[in-house]
Order: structure tokens, then C-alpha cells, then sequence
């Protein structure tokens, strides 16, 4: 395996090689920095000579890019356009840490929620959970991760006025309603289930005005901290600054994801050993948590491995929505910027990103399913 | 009525008296203020090329400061210096101009602020390793002697020294001026530092009420009040507001969305009237506005058919429902410019009252110039119809809108005007760079100092020489008019310059190589609670006088 | 039987697809017949209506110069479907084509292409698009399409060249080649029928991806400028704005949800449909737009 896994890593150089160039000669057309000087009225004609010859503005694309090259190994990401004090690789280095924190709550979220859903559907296939549950998987599949990050913030807007009683109230209602899917099943659960969500509803519609909505803050709708609890992970204030964009974030995965899962989850509860395990008269429930989620975890992990670059897009657009100071609001800034040498920095990583997580989902695929061989992928 | 009474009277008369001498109580002071600002700006050093951004400027002038600065109706007052230099202390050919800096300045630690860091300011503005953004007026001076009067005589070397020019200069105020964008700096911090690269984390040392407590970058920055600023008695005991915590946010939506969900007391956002009509919308928030120093015009290229011919550019004039600009996509915000100048720079003259939008006129303009109308209402002339291609900036709505409500009102004047947006960076690059374009719209402007020559001179025309950077996108190429301007910018005395510029601006009028449309607002939405702030026309901006803001418990 | 009966009973048997068909359906004959059912202009600019919320006499709203956001929609509408039914036919045709050649020939045709597609994936599809749509500057409908198929095409090749593996080995098709048939009959008769119930199913999410990635990347301001051309993504760019002027968003975001959600329902049912027995797991991440 190890050796695979060399030869995988090897392989991938020259191919990112590839990738630098193409990418640094598209970078390369699309930047004009005299443009920038112009605009800015102290600047004369001899200024900007000065300034072009002193940041080597106008260097060929070759020499600039064999510069960039020699650097790149060295570890000198070259001189930042928007930030000249300091090498590209500080505002990358310095913008990791908010984007693996946002994608890894966002990967958590959506892993446990689509194994939730999934769990649910394949209970009863077709039955109207599974019905209701892959509507909004569809409708979440279909919507833009920009359109989900404003609404949510428009919702969190009109909670600072009304307050977050609504929160509570939408959860009793889902929970009664759960109840009635299965009234005609009846049993204590079923009562349980109702009566519990009439009442946190009716206990919330009671509480409305009185849970916030005097304008203090609930949720914050963007940034990463706020200007006195810099740093501090564990506080209530960087949760409410996290539960927007993790949501955002998660919400089109959870969707994509659930529906596959849930297909995983319907081949195994109909396969040879299961079937056989239902004859025995094992009850149907035990089957599913038992069986159907061990063979389901394996093809979860190998997703999370292959999804990591949509993950990544999803970043870009929710970090831009929520100023959220992350590797994707970085790369926005320096492509509106044409800041070439912090783009280019952020291409060689994600791209680096995408070949490891490919290889180990790939190894993680045949460590978990045994009847995956090396180098083969689910169709 | 017993003596106590009386007594008590005359306290309490006394304390009203005391208290309203006073204004405002000791309740008022301390508190922390959120500003979001709808960019991050890239460095924080407002002096470098890169850094000359608004945020950056708007983080600095509550640490720094200049000799001079500009009020909220754009005159210059003193900010370092005791007064603005005028009468004796002024003497031309060449110039010379005598600063007395008012004796209690300090620096945050402490040091007092004195003609050494005025001399270091000098040579770091012309040191050729500092990247500055630009070195207009500096290279003109020769040599700034402390202990020396303009008139030759002396003074106390500590706090007084005179600056002499190569020849005349006539914008000099702007070079000592935060409104042109530049600072006094500090040498015994900076002198051997590198200029580049030593504000990069912050470290910001100045003598204004607010010291730099924290800089993260592309995230915020924090201001800490400085307890013992020199200039306190002037802002009446301020700065009252203990901290001022600026917030970069992405985009002027998300500052108002701030703004909006309490997340910030403070916002000041770009001059599109759709987010200001945004600002406008929120409860408890106050929007102030002044028009600015930046001003929206349309160039028009005047080397190019069919705008080579001033009868068509003064049509096209004509042909521009100014009013409905300002009235409809600004609410009214700002009147209508008149001249090339702004009404607050001395010498302005509305020299474009006449082209209020008269599709008759334009008419007349473009017949006694040979054009016929045809059969779709198109002027024409041999054979080629009248089309003007209009470049505007892609970014926001306003420019795109506005070029489409000229094209509808050109319309009717019989000239096709078709809109095409780029991004800035094509605009201000290659397009205006190569004058490849017929006309263009965009925002000018930054000192305070009525100066147009780098807009109108010959040698400013983007050409091989100049490495296609320079600002005459205009093509305007008048040899009488390039002695004007050389002119104008030696004549120190007000009067005579104004004169001189009044004239400039009547050649403009004629030619009409641009379009002026309006001053751009500057504008700051804030909470009701925030009491003190005055908008400010120039570059010195939202917050110039930080120092006497309060807010409200 | 009939066409139409038998498309019928597809319907009847598949109705989610159905429902997604027509609703596509009805989506492009608004856009495309729009002007002449609702006639104000996309353009017309009237100041005195500016920035109004629905009416009667505006059912979407208004925008910044008073112009009609319904018109507005239903012109955008056809520059975004065209965006999304010009890179599904663009990736398919390529990538389907390149994808069956690569599976039939094998050796170092095989090697080459799937190097090239290696060579795409490598890096995450929306971070080449925004790299693209910078080095392009002035973006077009056409450059979209172009740019949009290069990112959709290596999924489609992978489809095509699985397929055109797994059919290669079965028993009519050895008996055809020993029979002496030539490679592009093959192909034509066995292989490609055999990859087209899936391919068909790709292409129909690659629609509803293109269009998604076209709305985001004008959100973050990098898409087609909208003085040329108007699509449901760039009367979006101001999307943050939502918050006061919510119609100028979500109409326009609400068919593009729709758009997406049909195309998808019709993906689905075409793949239950023409491939029954091919495995119920679906290989994911077919959306890599965010």
C-alpha cells in the first residue's frame, strides 16, 4: 500500500507542475498593476515608472514565472501585490486555519447529518419520510450555497427583532409532525412524539416576545470573532459567529450526500447477509444500525475524500458572504486583485489538497470494503 | 425668602452656568465604537503605492497627523502647525513658507513633535528606495531649514522651519495636509527603518487622539484613546470614546448588513445611492452626507472622430440631462457640477451653467457643424452616424444605470451613445492608457488644492514617454493653455491664481474635453447614539475629528 | 404504440421526471416567448418606478432605473439556459465521444486522455473556473459555455470510458470483433448505446451544474457582464442587498432553483428509466459548483 500510495504522490508532480505553469500564464493576461497606480491621484507619469521598475511590473510572463518557480520551492511564495511588505505565503498560511476550522464543522455537520437522513429514508423506502426527506435533498441539491448564506443571515436580521423564539417553535412543529407520519403505526412513541412538539410549540409561541428580539445580537452574520474574544475557539461568541456559515456551508453536502447514502443503505439492506440476518428474526432496526451503517461508513469516508474540492468552491462562496477571514475569501480578494502570486499559492494548495485527499480516500476504500481493489473507484 | 434660599439659588445658577460652559456630562465619556469597513485594506502604510486605499486612510487619521488638515467645509486649518503660514510667512519667487509647530505637540510616547520630523518626512517622501505612491510637489522642494523665517529671519529652531520650493509652487498646502493624503512621520522611530515594510503589523507610532492597539490584517483594527493627547483641550477634553474597533468586512452590503443587525455602530459606505438609500432605511440610524473632492465626469477623448470636433462634444453636453442624473439615480443627494472644480476649491467658476440638457441646442451644435439628421433621428455625415461609445466601469450599478439614462436622453438629441462596461482594471490600464476609447466615465480628484495640470497639461498625455501612465486621457494639447496652467501653479498669490484658474476653466467650458456630472457624497451612516461626527469633504474624511465624538449611554 | 402513448406511460411510471420535464418545459417557453406575453422591455428604464417591491403592475418588482425584473428574469433565462444546454451538449459530445474512444482502443490513446482528464481534476473545478473567467476578462455567453464544458467533461469521459470497459468485455461484442466488424460499428452499435442511459443522466445534471456555477461565479463578480448580456446569475451579483430589496434576488434565484431541481428529477428518471439494473449508488459529487 505504502508503495501505491509513493507512486500515486510521485506521479502527481509532474502533473502539478503542468497545472503552475497554466495557471501562472492565466494569471499573468488577466493582471495590469499600472492600472491600479493610475487611479490613484498623486500618482505621475515618473511615479509610475519608478514603481514598475522597482516592483519588476514588467517583467516577461517566462521570467516571471521561472522567479516564481525558483521561489515556490524555496518556500518563497513571492511578494504579495495587495500585501508588498510580505511574502505570499503569510496571509495563505495566516487564512488556513479559518477555512479547515469552517470546512471540518461543515464535513462534521453534513456527514452526521446526511447519515441522520439517510437512516430515516431507508427505514421505510418509499415511504413518506424517504419521500419528504429526498424532496428537500433535491430542492437542497438544486439551490446556490450564496442564496442558502443570504437568506440565512436575512433570517438571523429578523431574529435580532423578533427574537429566536421561532427556533424552539419550528422544532416542536417538526417533531408533531413526525408524530402524525406515523399515526397510523400508533403506539407510545408515535403520542410521545406528538405531544412533546405540540408543546415545546405551544411553550414557544407562549415565550415569542420574550427570547431576545431587543436587538442584541443571536447570530452573527459575519467575521470570525469579535474585536474582544480574538482567538478565543471556545467561546459562546465564536459559536455565534460559526453556526451561520457552517450551515451554509453544509447544507448542499448534507443534501448530495444523504441520497447516496441512502442508496448505500437500501443495496445493504437487501443483500445476501442482511436478508439472511431478517430470516433469523432479527429485528429490522437492529439491522440497520448494526449492518447497514458499517457498510455505509466505508463509501461516506471515500465521499468526503472526493468531495473535497466542491467543499472547497462551497468555501469560497460562503467565506465571501460572511467576510469569514478564510483560504476562500483570500483567493476572491487576490482574483479581483489579480494578486498573481497569493492566486497561484492557493492553486498549488488546493491542488495538493485534492491529490491527497483523492489518494486517501482511494486507500481508505480498500481498507473498508474488501471487494474494492486498489485503484479502482465505485462507479 | 431666607439667605439659604438665595444661597441655594446661587448654586444652582452657578452649576447650570458650569455645566453648560462643559457640555455634555462626564456620562458621556468611554465606550467602544464599531466601525465595518467594506474593504480590508492591504497595508496599512498610506503613503506606499499599495497602501494609498481609503480604509487605510480612514485607520489612520485617527493615529496620525499632518501640519494642516481640512475642515468639514474644505478650507485648510491648522492641525500641528499654529496656523495656517499666510502673509509674511509666505514669500514667493521662488517659494518659501515658514511652519511654526505649536510648541505642546507630542508624540504617543511622549516625545515632543519638532522641525526634525518635518525634514525626516522630506527625505523619506523623496527617498528613492521608499515606494511611495507618488512624489508630486515633494521633488520640488529644496530644502527645509529649521530656525529659519520665510522673511530670513530666525526663529526657535525646535518648532519652526521654513520649506523652500524650487520656483513657485502654488499647491503647497496640500503636501502638509492630511487631505492630500500624507502624514507627518516620527524619526525617532522610523529613522532607519525601512519605510516598506515597518507598518506591516502595526507598531504605529503618531500624535493624533488614538493609538493603534491591535492591527490584524485583512480582519480589523484596534484604537485604543490616548489618556495624555496633546491636543485634548481643543476637542473640548476629548477623545471621549474609549476604543474605536474598525471591522473589514467584504463588501459595502455586508458593512450595512453590520450596520443593520447591530453588529456596528459605524458606517461609511461607498457613493452609490442604492446602499445609501439602504443606510437611509434603518431604524436609529442617522446618514450624512457631503458632496466630496471626488468628482464623477465623463472624459471625452479629443483625438478620436467624431469627438475630435468641439461642435460635437459641446452637442453632447447639451445632449446630458445632468439634472436628472443627480435628481433620479442620486435622490438629490449632491447638486449638479458645474466646472472642474469643486465650489469649496478657490478659483471655481460655473463655467458649465450654460449645457443644462437642451436637445434643441445640441442640435443647432451638430447642423453648423455639418451633421444631418436621418431617417432613425441618428445625425449623420457622410454617410457614418453620430456614435459615441461610452465606457464605464463595470463594478456596482451606478455607472451602468447612469450610462443608460445618457443614452435615452442622447437619444433625443439625435446621437447614439452605446454603453460598454469594463472592469476598472481594463479602464484604468489599457483603455485610458492607450486613449482607446471615445468617452469614458469616472470618478477624479484627491487634493484639496485646485491644481489641474496633471489633467490638462501636454506633457501629461499617455503616451511612449511617459510610459502611457500619464492622466491627460483627454488628449488636450493647447500650448496657450499649458502656459496657463504652468502659471497658475506658481502664483502664490490667491487672488491673482484665481483669476488665472477662472480662465482655464473657460477654455474647458469652450472645448469641453469632459463632462463634469457631480461630486461624489461622502457619506456616514452611524447609530443615533454616536454624537459629534462631521463629514468631511476631503481625503481627512470620516474621521478627522474623532477626537470630540461621544456616545450616548 | 404511438410516441405520445408511450411517453405516456414513461410519465406515468416516472412521474417525478415527468414533473421536472414539464417544469423545464414551461421554464423555456417563458424565457423564450417571454416578450411577446409580458411586453415591457428587460431595458426600459422608467425612474419614476425605481426600486419597488411587487406589484399588479410589475409581478416581480423593479430594479435600480425602474426596470422590470419579471422581463428582466425571463430575458436572463435565455442566456442561462443556453449557458446550460450549451455545455451539457459541448462536455457530452466531447467528453462522451473521447470517453468511448479512450475505453474501446485502450493502450496509449487511453493513457493520453486520461491524463488530460487527470490533468482537470486536479484542480478543484470552481477554482479553474474563476482563474479562466479572470484570464478571459470580458466574459461572454460563449466563452462561459466553453469554459464551463472543460470542467464538465472529464465526469462525462469517465461515464463513457467505464462503460465502454465494462461493454467491450461482454460476449457479443468479442463475437461481433472476431466476427470481423470494424471498431467504429462496434462503438457505434454496442458501446455507445450501452453508455448512453447514463451519459444522458450526467448531462442532464450538467445543465443544473453549469447554471449553478454561473450564479456564483457572477455573485462573487467574476461572470458575464450584464450591460452584454443578462443571465439569472448577474441579476444576482448584488445579492447581499437581499436583505432590502429580497425580490431582486430571490425571483431570480428561484428559477434557477427550479431549473436545477427539474433538471435533476428528469436525470433521475432518465437513469431509472433506461438503465434499470445499473448499480443504485450513483457515484456523487456531480456538483462541484457551490
Amino acid at each position: 500500500m505504502t508503495g501505491y500510495a509513493a507512486r500515486r504522490l510521485l506521479g502527481a508532480i509532474p502533473l502539478l507542475a503542468v497545472v503552475s505553469l497554466i495557471a501562472y500564464l492565466l494569471l499573468y493576461r488577466a493582471a495590469d498593476p499600472v492600472a491600479r497606480l493610475r487611479q490613484i491621484p498623486t500618482v505621475r507619469p515618473e511615479d509610475v515608472e519608478r514603481l514598475v521598475e522597482q516592483q519588476g511590473l514588467d517583467r516577461p510572463w517566462y521570467e516571471g514565472y521561472w522567479a516564481w518557480l525558483s521561489g515556490f520551492v524555496r518556500g518563497e511564495w513571492g511578494v504579495s501585490a495587495t500585501n508588498r511588505g510580505v511574502d505570499a505565503s503569510e496571509p495563505i498560511l495566516a487564512a488556513i486555519p479559518a477555512t479547515l476550522e469552517l470546512m471540518l464543522l461543515a464535513l462534521a455537520v453534513s456527514a452526521a447529518g446526511a447519515l441522520a437522513v439517510a437512516l430515516t429514508s431507508a427505514r421505510r423506502p418509499g415511504g413518506p419520510a424517504d419521500h419528504a426527506l429526498g424532496g428537500l435533498a433535491l430542492l437542497g441539491f438544486a439551490t446556490p450555497t450564496f442564496l442558502v448564506g443570504v437568506l440565512l443571515q436575512l433570517g438571523a436580521l429578523w431574529m435580532r427583532d423578533h427574537g429566536w423564539a421561532v427556533l424552539p417553535f419550528a422544532a416542536g412543529l417538526l417533531l408533531a409532525l413526525a408524530g402524525l407520519a406515523r399515526l397510523r403505526r400508533g403506539g407510545a412513541a408515535t403520542i410521545a412524539l406528538i405531544v412533546a412538539g405540540a408543546a415545546l410549540a405551544a411553550l414557544a409561541a407562549a415565550l415569542w416576545g420574550r427570547l431576545g428580539g431587543d436587538g442584541r445580537v443571536v447570530l452573527y452574520t459575519g467575521q470570525r470573532f469579535s474585536f474582544d474574544r480574538e482567538g478565543d475557539l471556545f467561546s459562546v461568541d465564536h459559536l455565534q459567529h460559526l453556526v451561520l456559515p457552517v450551515l451554509t456551508l453544509a447544507l448542499v453536502n448534507l443534501a448530495v450526500w444523504s441520497r447516496y447514502q441512502r442508496a448505500v443503505l437500501v443495496e445493504a439492506m437487501a443483500s445476501e447477509p442482511v436478508r439472511a440476518a431478517r430470516a433469523r428474526g432479527l429485528p429490522e432496526r437492529r439491522l440497520l444500525l448494526a449492518h447497514g451503517l458499517r457498510t455505509s461508513l466505508g463509501p461516506l469516508v471515500v465521499l468526503v475524500g472526493l468531495d473535497l474540492g466542491a467543499l472547497f468552491a462551497g468555501a469560497v462562496v460562503t467565506e465571501t458572504v460572511f467576510s469569514w477571514p478564510g483560504l476562500g475569501l483570500l483567493l476572491r480578494d487576490a482574483a479581483l486583485a489579480r494578486d498573481i502570486n497569493v492566486a497561484m499559492g492557493i492553486v498549488m494548495i488546493t491542488a495538493a489538497a485534492v491529490v491527497v485527499a483523492n489518494l486517501a480516500a482511494d486507500l481508505a476504500a480498500a481498507a473498508l470494503d474488501p471487494r474494492v481493489r486498489l485503484g479502482e473507484r465505485p462507479a | 425668602m431666607g439667605w439659604r434660599a438665595l444661597a441655594c439659588a446661587t448654586l444652582a445658577a452657578a452649576a447650570a452656568l458650569a455645566g453648560a460652559g462643559c457640555g455634555g456630562s462626564d456620562e458621556d465619556r468611554g465606550g467602544t465604537l464599531v466601525a465595518a469597513e467594506d474593504q480590508a485594506p492591504p497595508i496599512l502604510n498610506v503613503l506606499l503605492a499599495d497602501g494609498a486605499t481609503v480604509p487605510a486612510q480612514r485607520v489612520m487619521s485617527n493615529i496620525l497627523q499632518n501640519l494642516l488638515t481640512v475642515d468639514e467645509r474644505g478650507r485648510y486649518v491648522p492641525q500641528l502647525a499654529e496656523s495656517v503660514p499666510a502673509g509674511e510667512d509666505v514669500r514667493a519667487g521662488p517659494l518659501r513658507v515658514t511652519f511654526r509647530l505649536r510648541p505642546e505637540a507630542r508624540w504617543s510616547d511622549g516625545r515632543r513633535v519638532t522641525s526634525a520630523d518635518a525634514v525626516f518626512t522630506w527625505r523619506t517622501m523623496t527617498d528613492p528606495d521608499v515606494q511611495v505612491a507618488g512624489r508630486t510637489g515633494w521633488d520640488r522642494i529644496r530644502a527645509i531649514t529649521p530656525g529659519r523665517t520665510a522673511a530670513g529671519g530666525a526663529c526657535p529652531p525646535r518648532t519652526c522651519f521654513t520649506v523652500a520650493f524650487r520656483g513657485d509652487y502654488a499647491p503647497w498646502r496640500d503636501l502638509f495636509s492630511v487631505a492630500g493624503g500624507y502624514y507627518l512621520l516620527p524619526r525617532h522611530v522610523l529613522r532607519g527603518e525601512d519605510l516598506n515594510t515597518v507598518w506591516n503589523d502595526g507598531g504605529v507610532v503618531g500624535s493624533g487622539p488614538y493609538t493603534l492597539a491591535e492591527f490584524r490584517p485583512r480582519v480589523r483594527a484596534v484604537l485604543e484613546a490616548d489618556p495624555d493627547w496633546w491636543a485634548s483641550g481643543d476637542a473640548g477634553g476629548g477623545p471621549f470614546i474609549d476604543r474605536i474597533v474598525i471591522n473589514f468586512l467584504e463588501g459595502p452590503a455586508a458593512a450595512l448588513t453590520a450596520l443593520r443587525g447591530g453588529e456596528a455602530q459605524l458606517v461609511s459606505p461607498p457613493p452609490d445611492p442604492a446602499l445609501i438609500r439602504r443606510a437611509r432605511g434603518i431604524d436609529g440610524v442617522v446618514v450624512d452626507q457631503v458632496p466630496s473632492v471626488f468628482l464623477e465626469h465623463i472624459a471625452l477623448n479629443t483625438r478620436v472622430p467624431p469627438l475630435d470636433d468641439p461642435a460635437v462634444r459641446r452637442a453632447l453636453a447639451y445632449a446630458i440631462d445632468r439634472e436628472e442624473i443627480t435628481r433620479v439615480l442620486l435622490d438629490g443627494d449632491v447638486p449638479v457640477l458645474d466646472s472642474l472644480l469643486r465650489p469649496f476649491q478657490p478659483g471655481y467658476a460655473p463655467v458649465f451653467e450654460r449645457y443644462r440638457y437642451d436637445p434643441r441646442r445640441a442640435r443647432g451644435e451638430l447642423e453648423a457643424a455639418g451633421w444631418r439628421a436621418g431617417a432613425d433621428g441618428v445625425y449623420a455625415r457622410d454617410g457614418r452616424p453620430l456614435e459615441v461609445e461610452l465606457v464605464v466601469p463595470s463594478e456596482g450599478a451606478l455607472r451602468r444605470t447612469t450610462g443608460r439614462l445618457i443614452a435615452e436622453r442622447a437619444r433625443e438629441a439625435g446621437i447614439r451613445v452605446r454603453v460598454r462596461p469594463e472592469t476598472s482594471d481594463r479602464l484604468f490600464g489599457a483603455i485610458l492608457g492607450r486613449g482607446d476609447f471615445q468617452a469614458a466615465m469616472f470618478a477624479i480628484g484627491g487634493g484639496v488644492d485646485p491644481s489641474v495640470t496633471g489633467l490638462l497639461a501636454s506633457d501629461q498625455v499617455p503616451g511612449p514617454a511617459n510610459g502611457f501612465s500619464g492622466q491627460n486621457v483627454y488628449g488636450v494639447a493647447d500650448p496657450a493653455l499649458d502656459r496657463l496652467l504652468a502659471r497658475s501653479d506658481r502664483l502664490i498669490d490667491d487672488d491673482l491664481r484665481a483669476e488665472a484658474l477662472g480662465r482655464v476653466q473657460e477654455v474647458v467650458a469652450e472645448e469641453v474635453p469632459l463632462i463634469p456630472l457631480y461630486q461624489q457624497p461622502n457619506t456616514v451612516a452611524h447609530v443615533e447614539a454616536l454624537e459629534g461626527v462631521r463629514v468631511n469633504p476631503s481625503q481627512a474624511e470620516v474621521y478627522w475629528n474623532s477626537a470630540e465624538w461621544r456616545l450616548r449611554r | 404504440m404511438s410516441p405520445w402513448a408511450r411517453a405516456r406511460r414513461v410519465a406515468a411510471r416516472h412521474p417525478a421526471g415527468a414533473a421536472g420535464a414539464v417544469l423545464l418545459a414551461a421554464i423555456a417557453l417563458a424565457c423564450l416567448a417571454g416578450p411577446a406575453l409580458w411586453p415591457p422591455g428587460a431595458r426600459e428604464v422608467d425612474p419614476a418606478a425605481r426600486d419597488r417591491g411587487p406589484s399588479a403592475a410589475h409581478p416581480f418588482g423593479t430594479a435600480e432605473l425602474g426596470e422590470d425584473v419579471l422581463a428582466r428574469v425571463l430575458e436572463g433565462g435565455r442566456a442561462s439556459l443556453a449557458i446550460g444546454l450549451g455545455t451539457a451538449l459541448l462536455a457530452t459530445l466531447a467528453g462522451a465521444a473521447l470517453g468511448l474512444l479512450a475505453g474501446w482502443r485502450g493502450g496509449r490513446v487511453d493513457a493520453l486522455l486520461s491524463r488530460l482528464t487527470e490533468l482537470v481534476l486536479i484542480v478543484p473545478a470552481f477554482v479553474v473556473l474563476i482563474v479562466v473567467s479572470l484570464a478571459v476578462g470580458r466574459m461572454g455567453v460563449w466563452q462561459a459555455i466553453l469554459a464551463l464544458a472543460l470542467l464538465s467533461w472529464p465526469p462525462l469521459f469517465r461515464l463513457a470510458r467505464a462503460s465502454a470497459l465494462r461493454t467491450r468485455e461482454l460476449p457479443y461484442v468479442e463475437a461481433a470483433r472476431a466476427a470481423g466488424a470494424g471498431g467504429g460499428r462496434i462503438v457505434a452499435r454496442h458501446l455507445l448505446p450501452a453508455a448512453a442511459p447514463e451519459v444522458a443522466s450526467f448531462a442532464a445534471i450538467a445543465v443544473a451544474v453549469a447554471i449553478l456555477a454561473e450564479s456564483a461565479l457572477s455573485f462573487l463578480g467574476l461572470g458575464i457582464d450584464p450591460e452584454r448580456t443578462l443571465t439569472w446569475g448577474n441579476l444576482m451579483t448584488d445579492a447581499q442587498d437581499t436583505i432590502d430589496r429580497p425580490w431582486m434576488t430571490l425571483f431570480p434565484g428561484a428559477f434557477v432553483v427550479a431549473t436545477a431541481l427539474g433538471a435533476s428529477l428528469v436525470a433521475d428518471a432518465v437513469r431509472a428509466a433506461l438503465a434499470p439494473d445499473a448499480p443504485a449508488r450513483r457515484r456523487p459529487s456531480r456538483r462541484w459548483a457551490p
